[in-house]
């Protein structure tokens, strides 16, 4: 069975945050709640300095650290490796918003539950894309499907800004920053600096 | 009975449903000799007569690997058939034997023993010409066996790790449906368990699979192909918590050691903490594969219990800036020093952890005399700041230097 991830390109990204916006439309979220948010990266290597965005959701990890320590077993993983979660178990304890090292997961303050990207599966069953990918109007997002053995070797499983990746093995792949491409960066954006380690 | 009439009858006793036993009986009391076939790790799978063997046998026969022509094995040439001696203490057994060889993989071996007992060993008959005819007949017929084994076993196996899988991502509501499932295979999913989990190099984890011991706890071992690991799951019924640690190490130890003598590159064990219902097994799972990062992360190798990594995990997830910061204060003096002076006050201060702090013990380990380890403990002291008699003090230390440790993220 194959693995459903996303793909993102920082090379394309505009940092509009269409995406972020389409999903939080379609899951009737409050405002302020989000499932998916994009920010900004100030990149400084020895030499240069990077700005992109990044726009990140639940990263259906292999490893997921939620999943590992919901006290209510309200966490599953598929065997398209999407991770969800089934809000009738979750009492709101919100265990797994501090066990993320994303911040994926967050408190609908509707619902008083936890709630999380779940990779539009019910979309994807349909062959429709999540509202997130359909958005974006330059296809920085993507999702794809390969199995354990199919690794694109032009792609990266972590980039600068991205936290530590080696406990949870997050399946997100990205396509690796290139120096002084990206488009449109907007310098009055929020962003988070990180340097060469 | 003539040789056609041998393979005939063995070819009929396959479509009465005869299995491997019969097939190694029937060459086993044709030839007068006890025959073993083995699987292509040389793990036994038949012993017949061996009643008047005066050698111990255990699970393994290993024999050297030699590739044959499977034209030679399929006319049923005896040439390909080659000889062995088995060495041990007091002992040894000559052997015939010859690789159960069809495109080109050997799915395993059958090995004719000389020795009936220790009189004949010293001096055994050699092999007749009807007897070599026998036992390549016996070989066609052994082969069509294990090749319909192995095929089956593949096919059943991808529904046992999709099953086991979804068992460990919490795809299963009830227990009731886990163990109707369970029954299907035999096994006994109730009870404490534990998890291991296995990385090894990729293309030799089927061999890694094929090697796991055939008991733990009286029970065999359950495993699963998932995610480019091997996923163990041992049944820890009636095994006192403080057993568990011995039991899981005597059945590790050699395991390993097969591993390392079949060279499937560097080995990485994470194990979970015991759990005492099917239902939580996901828990057991995912600490094993936290702990095996940690433990390449630590050097806690091969093997890294979830239960020890305590506050190393909380380490590991604070950001990366700040952990090389405090380990810059604390040892960042020392590191000078060794790089001005040429000294090794660092490996010092690493040893004399990994002594448990013992004086003895680690100026043994690092060749130099007592009084010169005092000495360099006493510099590091000074350098630091840090009295490394002092629990508290030490902790720092014993951090900074586990942060040293914190690789390049992959
Ligand atoms: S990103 Fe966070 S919420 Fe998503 S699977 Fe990984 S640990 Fe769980
Ligand atoms: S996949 Fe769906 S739930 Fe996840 S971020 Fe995109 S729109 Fe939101
Ligand atoms: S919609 Fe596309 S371009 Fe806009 S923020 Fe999201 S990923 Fe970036």
């Amino acid at each position: 069975m194959k693995s459903i991830f996303f793909e993102f390109n920082p090379n394309r990204c505009l940092g509009c945050r269409a995406c972020q916006i389409a999903c939080t439309v379609n899951h009737d979220l409050h405002s302020g709640i989000y499932l998916r948010k994009v920010t900004q990266v100030q990149y400084k290597s020895k030499d240069q300095i990077a700005n992109y965005y990044l726009s990140l959701s639940c990263n259906h990890c292999a490893n997921p650290e939620c999943f590992r320590l919901c006290p209510e077993r309200a966490y599953r993983k598929r065997r398209d490796g999407i991770v969800i979660q089934d809000d009738k178990k979750c009492k709101g304890c919100g265990v797994c918003t501090r066990a993320c090292p994303f911040e994926a997961p967050v408190v609908n303050p509707k619902t008083g539950k936890t709630i999380k990207c779940d990779l539009c599966f019910d979309k994807l069953e349909e062959g429709d894309n999540p509202f997130c990918v359909a958005s974006c109007p330059v296809e920085a997002l993507t999702v794809y499907k390969r199995t354990t053995y199919e690794e694109n070797p032009d792609l990266v499983k972590t980039l600068p800004g991205f936290p530590r990746i080696q406990i949870t093995r997050p399946s997100i792949r990205y396509y690796p920053v290139k120096m002084g491409v990206q488009i449109g960066i907007n310098l009055d954006y929020p962003k988070e600096v990180k340097e060469d380690e | 009975m003539n040789d056609k009439d041998f393979f005939t009858r063995l070819i009929y006793g396959l479509i009465e449903g005869k299995d491997l036993p019969y097939l190694a009986m029937k060459l086993a009391q044709s030839i007068e000799r006890p025959v073993i076939i083995t699987d292509n790790i040389h793990r036994i799978l038949v012993f017949q007569n061996p009643s008047d063997l005066s050698h111990e046998i255990n699970e393994f026969f290993p024999v050297p690997y030699f590739r044959i022509n499977e034209e030679q094995l399929m006319q049923g040439d005896p040439t390909v058939l080659s000889q062995g001696q088995l060495e041990s203490d007091n002992n040894s057994i000559t052997y015939s034997y010859l690789p159960l060889q069809t495109a080109g993989k050997c799915l395993g071996y059958c090995i004719v023993l000389d020795a009936c007992n220790s009189s004949i060993s010293s001096d055994p008959t050699p092999l007749s010409e009807k007897d070599k005819t026998l036992i390549m007949q016996a070989a066609i017929a052994l082969l069509l066996v294990l090749k319909n084994k192995r095929e089956y076993s593949l096919g059943q196996e991808q529904f046992r790790d999709e099953f086991i899988r979804d068992v460990l991502y919490n795809n299963y509501d009830s227990k009731s449906n886990i163990y109707e499932k369970a029954d299907l295979w035999h096994w006994n999913l109730q009870g404490p368990m534990v998890i291991l989990v296995l990385e090894c190099k990729l293309e030799k984890i089927r061999t890694a699979r094929d090697l796991i011991p055939n008991s733990f706890n009286n029970q065999p071992p359950i495993s699963a192909y998932i995610n480019n690991q091997l996923t163990i799951i041992l049944n820890m019924k009636n095994l006192k918590k403080r057993k568990q640690r011995t039991a899981l190490n005597k059945f590790l130890s050699p395991y390993i050691s097969q591993l390392e003598h079949y060279e499937t590159g560097e080995i990485e064990i994470g194990v979970g903490s015991t759990v005492s219902a099917v239902t939580d097994l996901h828990l057991s799972y995912q600490e094993a594969k936290v702990a095996l990062e940690l433990g390449k992360v630590f050097n806690h190798r091969p093997i890294c219990f979830f239960e020890e990594m305590g506050f190393l995990k909380f380490i590991f997830t604070q950001p990366a800036m700040e952990l090389q910061d405090f380990s810059q204060r604390v040892l960042g003096p020392i590191i000078e020093n060794d790089l001005e002076t040429g000294g090794n006050l660092l490996d010092t201060l690493r040893s004399h952890i990994e002594c448990k702090c013992q004086i003895g013990e680690c100026a043994k380990a690092l060749y130099v005399h007592e009084n010169t380890l005092r000495n360099r403990i006493k510099k590091i002291e000074q350098l630091t700041g840090f009295d490394l008699r002092r629990v508290d003090h030490m902790v720092n230390v014993y951090i900074a230097l586990q942060v040293l440790h914190l690789g390049i993220e992959t």
